[in-house]
């Protein structure tokens, strides 16, 4: 090539322009295998493609796979339908469960493990409450103008953006997986962990919000709030503890916030207390029956009952359980080291109803709320089937004392063991239910309001906001015939070999919701 | 449709081959090229395709008037209607935006800023285009007088969306009488499935590191990770955008046609100059011969000659300030390197000059990367101690040490490793003839690789409870 600024004035003439040409070198027959080779493997798995059934639901991935699009011209014009079609060809190519775990398996041989340590995901920065919120910085544009918006183009500029349109659907949903740190000890001994970053305004709103249910509800009426530690907090080895905020501080924090109307119970050191014992999975990102129980026997003794003893309850297993944690990484250490799910039967007789999404109208009797048919990816479904709206037990005791549970996942599995020391118990999911919890408060006669969720719930605004919000929802009475009526034995007998399987199973129905599925 | 998705490999690319290897008939051929490159542009851009269209014509019209007036006003009259067509393509659909924009802040009027999405590969096909036209008007090449072909050259979809920019002369003999030869496939299959590997195997990786470590609040991260970030995403651009030189040179030499290499290993060069002797060399090209020699050159006012280059090689990444910034940083690079810095540098041990080259590049990519000029000095500062959360991060080092295979590889293909083995089986034949049979598992094994790679990039877990 010319030198391009040492250039000399010489004409242009294309037969000077070198241009390159495949050496030669191999024989014949090497190079008709070569051709021969790859095109057939290209053209087998087109059509094999082409031609096998293709998946339609992803069981790890936990939602439905892209489906062919149907053709009109509006989408055509937009590149909506093309666009539709290739997102649809690689959802839902050959062998696709096979090829992911291939590829995360060759992502595992990148690197090496120094003291089985693992990050995926971006961590996240950690908030200690320490600094000052950090001034907005002068930005320096010499040009004087910000040109373009956000820098989330990457590799912009014409070739890059031109020429790498694919990098579209890779984060479709917009779900922010947090970091998710792993430590395989090598024994058998194997977690993933979610790293807690903290946002202490956020916190900061969760106790406001709080205390205006405080404000709002009467005296008479007792309002408890569990803010539950999670894995991290017990388990990151003391060398990675940069890299994650303290929980312990960011809930005294917020609990410090609280009106003094508002009981806090204090989960941190009852499961502190047994960080050793099986109280988070490992592959999930929640806790398992036994610590959800410890934080329960807190509660149970702040409220004024007796807990049951851990030992009387009649125990079930369902194993083997990989969880969200193992679904988000693909990790073959997790996948490896799968959890099993301890669970105890509620030893009250009691009977359930349960409300749908989309049809806040209708009890739907159940047998119980312990879905033991939960299995594989799902397990922590066996603590209340999932989550739903509403569901409502009705115990046979006479004690005067009736309870509200607001909750996120993590109130699955606790709610299981309060609802023995209460005459009703109303179970409300902060994300799913529309109606307005002073209403229920005041219609079904709650004597107790029990707020329950992890850490990183109390310090995200979506959950807070779904909080504040059930204040001033519409009124939603409670199901029509629930109050009045008995549970029918019939019902509740269907109910449980029918078996929730939208929300377990995953794969039917449910989508008036806007396609939020919820596992556990 | 890009190379690197599983349908362009799965469904149209065997389909291609299929229908054009079936007949020996030229124009057959030459027609389900043009059928597939259509197919191949209009899926990602149903509407813009015609511009691509009318860009072809108007051009193979502009290349018969400067034939047929040669030596005559027309001539001169079709090569000006050629650059003001074009460029005005460009403007309108590229810069209009950022003009408005620029208007409007500096005479505080509200013009309203058009926001066309930039037709894919616009800036690829203009310039090819343009260089034809200019080519016929200087005598470098005879116009081709069949449309067909001519089209067929311009919408060859092996380079159009990403380069290389190929001059009409260097192909004219295919165009009219390739010949496609089993040595030719062969190579391809394996030129195409090393530039796939380079785009899936390393530049989508670097990229999501890149995104990792640079999008965030940058203030808030250390001084190392951002170096990571920026180095992460000098690995993804070079790979990426060699990687798809290589899909598209393997791709020709499959369909009978010889192009000329864009890249050259450009982060072993010791300087700026040399940098960009080796980087994207069909652009740099480009503004050698159809902008700094005809402006001159180095024979009169040369380095305003330079300034001009740079400003618009900067200008033609894309329509904002911190690309201008970005050419025109490497532009006083290479004045000063004019200058005295050579004269500097070649009496430096070598080394010198690579980790200059290697520091003012990677500087330039912070530059490039950030549209937000304001990011752009954040990043600046983070990266020199100025601000952010101290040097090291303990999560820094556990990435490097799961990838670290990775980043070796990664780091070490951007160094002349293949050509090198390649020189060294190729002194001895019976390694040679080793070689022959070890390449088709070797492509194999890529392939395999790839598809794994690009079907897990499916992978979309639907985690619930992410708030």
């Amino acid at each position: 090539m010319e030198d391009f600024e040492g250039f000399t004035h010489r004409e242009y003439s294309p037969r000077r322009r070198k241009k390159i040409r495949p050496q030669k070198d191999h024989g014949e027959i090497q190079k008709i295998l070569n051709t021969a080779l790859c095109f057939t493997a290209v053209l087998m798995f087109g059509v094999l493609a082409w031609a096998l059934p293709q998946p339609t639901y992803s069981e790890y991935e936990r939602r439905d796979l892209a489906r062919m699009p149907i053709f009109n011209w509006q989408d055509y014009f937009s590149g909506d339908y093309t666009s539709g079609i290739e997102s649809a060809y690689s959802d839902t190519f050959t062998y696709r469960e096979s090829l992911v775990r291939f590829s995360a398996l060759l992502k595992g041989v990148y690197g090496v493990r120094v003291g089985g340590v693992t990050i995926h995901g971006a961590v996240p920065p950690v908030d200690e409450g320490e600094e000052p919120e950090s001034e907005p910085e002068i930005s320096v544009s010499p040009s004087g103008a910000d040109t373009e918006s956000g820098a989330s183009g990457t590799a912009s500029g014409a070739q890059s953006s031109e020429a790498s349109s694919e990098e579209e659907d890779t984060n479709a949903t917009g779900e922010q997986v947090n970091s998710i740190f792993i430590l395989d000890k090598g024994n058998g001994e194997c977690m993933g962990l979610e790293l807690f970053g903290g946002n202490r305004k956020a916190a900061a709103y969760y106790a406001e919000v709080l205390n205006k249910y405080r404000s709002a509800l009467p005296d008479s009426v007792n309002i408890y709030d569990m803010v539950v530690p999670t894995h991290c907090e017990f388990a990151l080895p003391s060398k990675y503890q940069k890299l994650a905020a303290s929980e312990k501080d960011n809930i005294d924090y917020l609990y410090g916030l609280l009106d003094p109307g508002i009981t806090a119970i204090d989960a941190f050191s009852a499961l502190e207390a047994h960080k050793s014992e099986y109280i988070y999975f490992n592959t999930d990102h929640h806790w398992t029956g036994l610590g959800a129980y410890y934080a329960y026997s807190v509660f149970a003794k702040t409220a004024g009952f007796m807990p049951y003893n851990y030992n009387t309850y009649t125990k079930h297993v369902i194993e083997p359980f990989r969880g969200t944690l193992y679904s988000a990484t693909q990790d073959n250490s997790l996948y490896n080291n799968p959890d099993s799910v301890e669970w105890c039967e509620i030893p009250i007789s009691y009977s359930a109803y349960y409300v749908y999404k989309g049809d806040p109208g209708t009890p739907h009797y159940a047998d119980g709320v312990m879905a033991d048919y939960a299995t594989g990816g799902n397990s922590y479904s066996v603590y209340l089937g999932g989550d739903f709206p509403l569901i409502c037990t009705q115990s046979d005791l006479h004690n005067g004392r009736k309870a509200l549970i607001i909750k996120e996942s993590y109130g699955n599995a606790v709610s299981t063991y309060i609802l023995s020391h209460f005459e009703e118990t109303y179970i409300i999911d902060e994300r799913y239910y529309t109606g307005n919890v002073l209403d229920l408060v005041n219609e079904a006669g709650i004597t107790d309001v029990i707020i329950v969720n992890n850490v990183f719930a109390a310090n995200t605004y979506f959950h807070i906001e779904n909080i504040e919000d059930l204040l001033t929802n519409p009124s939603l009475a409670l199901p029509a015939s629930a109050q009045t009526s008995a549970p029918a034995e019939e019902t509740s007998a269907e109910q449980a070999a029918s078996g929730e399987p939208e929300e377990i199973g995953g794969a039917s129905g449910e989508t008036s919701d806007g396609g939020i599925r919820v596992t556990g | 449709m890009v190379f690197s998705s599983l349908l362009f490999l799965y469904a149209f690319m065997p389909l291609n081959l299929i229908l054009y290897f079936t007949t020996k008939n030229r124009n057959f051929r030459n027609m389900v090229l043009i059928l597939f490159s259509l197919i191949f542009y209009s899926w990602g851009e149903p509407i813009w395709v015609v511009l691509l269209i009318y860009s072809a014509m108007i051009d193979y019209f502009h290349g018969l008037m400067a034939e047929k007036y040669r030596g005559h006003l027309g001539a001169k009259l079709a090569v000006l209607s050629s650059l003001v067509l074009n460029l005005s393509l460009l403007a309108a659909f590229k810069y209009s935006g950022f003009l408005a924009e620029n208007i409007n802040a500096i005479t505080g009027l509200s013009l309203p800023v058009p926001s066309f999405s930039l037709p894919i590969g616009i800036s690829f096909y203009t310039f090819q285009t343009i260089s034809y036209v200019i080519d016929v008007y200087r005598g470098d090449v005879k116009p081709q007088r069949e449309i067909g072909k001519f089209f067929m050259y311009v919408s060859l979809y092996s380079q159009l969306v990403a380069g290389p920019i190929v001059r009409y002369a260097d192909v004219a003999r295919e165009v009219d009488y390739r010949q496609e030869t089993l040595h030719d496939v062969s190579a391809g299959i394996s030129r195409f499935l090393i530039g796939l590997t380079k785009k899936v195997l390393i530049a989508n990786t670097a990229g999501a590191f890149a995104e990792e470590y640079l999008n965030g609040d940058l203030l808030k991260s250390a001084t190392a990770v951002v170096w990571f970030g920026i180095l992460m995403f000098a690995v993804q651009i070079y790979y990426d955008f060699s990687g798809y030189s290589d899909m598209a040179i393997g791709l020709g030499w499959i369909f009978g046609f010889h192009f000329l290499e864009n890249f050259n290993y450009p982060y072993i060069a010791k300087s700026a100059t040399d940098f960009w002797r080796r980087w994207h060399m069909s652009l740099g090209q480009f503004f050698r011969d159809y902008v700094y020699i005809p402006m001159g050159g180095n024979r009169k006012h040369q380095y305003y000659n330079l300034l001009v280059v740079w400003f618009l090689t900067g200008l033609w990444h894309g329509a904002s300030w911190n690309f201008i910034l970005w050419g025109l940083w490497f532009g006083f690079l290479i004045m000063g390197e004019r200058l005295f810095l050579r004269k500097v540098l070649d009496k430096l041990p070598a080394v010198i000059g690579h980790l200059y080259l290697l520091f003012v590049v990677m500087l330039g990519w912070v530059l490039f990367y950030f549209t937000d000029l304001g990011k752009a000095w954040e990043c600046l500062r983070v990266m020199f101690g100025a601000a952010g959360s101290g040097f090291w991060d303990v999560s820094l080092e556990i990435v490097l040490e799961n990838n670290l295979f990775w980043l070796i590889a990664a780091i070490a293909f951007c160094l002349p490793v293949y050509p090198r083995v390649r020189a060294f089986i190729e002194s001895r034949p019976a390694l040679l003839n080793i070689a022959g049979w070890v390449k088709t598992p070797a492509n194999l094994l890529m392939l395999a690789t790839n598809t794994a790679l690009l079907v897990g990039s499916s992978y979309n877990p639907f985690l619930y409870y992410r708030f």
